[in-house]
């Protein structure tokens, strides 16, 4: 088994955390997405939000404003940290940090709205092709719109950084990034 | 927040449910360790992976629901497929080798960490490009609710792959 030798991970501890925590972000709205259980489990209709969680909807709201907050504000805590920047480094790359954010969150507003169609045909019973047509091909457009941007952020960066400092923070991304996707793939009922 | 479903919706009721849940973590355990297996465990290597390609199919086949004439299109899809996902396997292999080697000797220079990151985002974006080529694929052979139902079971696979892969790279310094 190759190795890496005393790798220093100060990320790890807080890879899955950060994770979790991110997939209920990209969960998050106002009405939010609640996926069924499996219709084997009860054949009547499952309702998708119970009235009592509807009814504390508002406050769920900003309970959950107050959480992303937090979540941001760790991430960005955990990738300075982690990144060792100069004063001349730290100066370029935070504008572009904060501008990748952004852009990452409107690919996650993206597949939320894809994972919400989703649940409420879920909801409706067996989904029919044309429906499952369009959201896989909605999962593929945010799957390459998110790899395209990642490209994109890398050659920016490599501009104001040192190629393995670029090369870090991707691999930040990507690990917090990996256990988000893969959270969202446990939990997403196969297609019936 | 929604409430937790515990992976998928299967009519087959739990067993698969938990079957396809199990295979995951194994897999995914599994891989890992294989893209970074040295040539002192080969055979055994070689071995774990046909069990883990026929053990994949099985998986597949269970969830699948196909008729007949489905089969008998769809399985020659799937069999290219996992033969173009594993060169791609091979090449992250190489990838991820090279890192660990230029690891261990201490810091990693510029140019290396430039050209490992430079495979990575090659090597990621021919995989979305596959996928869509094969969704195409399979569209023309399944309806569109099946294609979809493969396209989620890689993914659970491939994701946890990932996700296990990323948390034991260690960060370039």
């Amino acid at each position: 088994m190759l190795v890496f030798k005393g790798s220093t991970m100060r990320i790890l501890s807080f890879g899955a955390l950060v994770g979790s925590l991110l997939y209920l972000n990209a969960c998050a709205s106002s009405d939010s997405p609640v996926l069924p259980p499996p219709p084997s489990v009860a054949g009547t209709k499952q309702l998708l939000v119970e009235p009592k969680a509807a009814s504390a909807s508002a406050s769920a709201d900003t309970n959950m404003a107050i959480l992303m907050k937090k979540i941001k504000a760790d991430k960005k805590l955990l990738v300075a940290n982690n990144m060792d920047l100069t004063d001349a480094e730290a100066k370029r790359f935070w504008p572009l940090y904060d501008s990748y954010q952004e852009e990452l969150q409107q690919i996650n507003h993206r597949l939320g709205r894809t994972i919400m169609d989703y649940a409420d045909a879920l909801n409706k019973g067996p989904i029919p092709n044309e429906t499952a047509e369009k959201l896989m091909s909605e999962a593929l457009d945010v799957e390459e719109a998110e790899v395209n941007l990642k490209r994109s952020y890398a050659q920016k960066l490599d501009d104001v950084l040192p190629a393995t400092k670029v090369a870090r923070y991707v691999q930040i991304e990507h690990k917090i990034r990996a256990v988000v996707k893969s959270e969202l793939a446990q939990r997403i009922p196969l297609v019936y | 927040m929604g409430t937790r479903v515990d992976i998928h919706t299967t009519r087959q009721g739990t067993s698969h449910r938990k079957a396809l849940t199990r295979f995951v973590a194994v897999v995914a355990v599994l891989l890992a360790g294989s893209a970074m297996a040295q040539s002192a465990t080969d055979t055994n290597m070689e071995i774990l992976k046909q069990k883990i390609t026929a053990n994949k199919k099985l998986l597949v086949a269970h969830n699948m629901d196909l008729n007949d004439a489905e089969a008998k299109q769809f399985w020659p899809l799937y069999d290219s497929y996992q033969k173009e996902l594993e060169q791609l396997d091979h090449k992250l292999g190489k990838t991820i080798t090279e890192y660990a080697e230029a690891f261990n000797k201490g810091p990693v220079p510029n140019d290396t960490a430039k050209k490992l990151m430079k495979e990575v985002l090659n090597e990621e974006e021919q995989e979305v490009k596959l996928k869509r080529s094969y969704v195409e694929k399979l569209g023309k052979v399944l309806p569109a609710t099946k294609a979809a139902r493969y396209l989620q079971i890689e993914n659970k696979i491939r994701t946890v792959v990932k996700a296990e892969l990323a948390q034991v790279i260690p960060l370039v310094y």
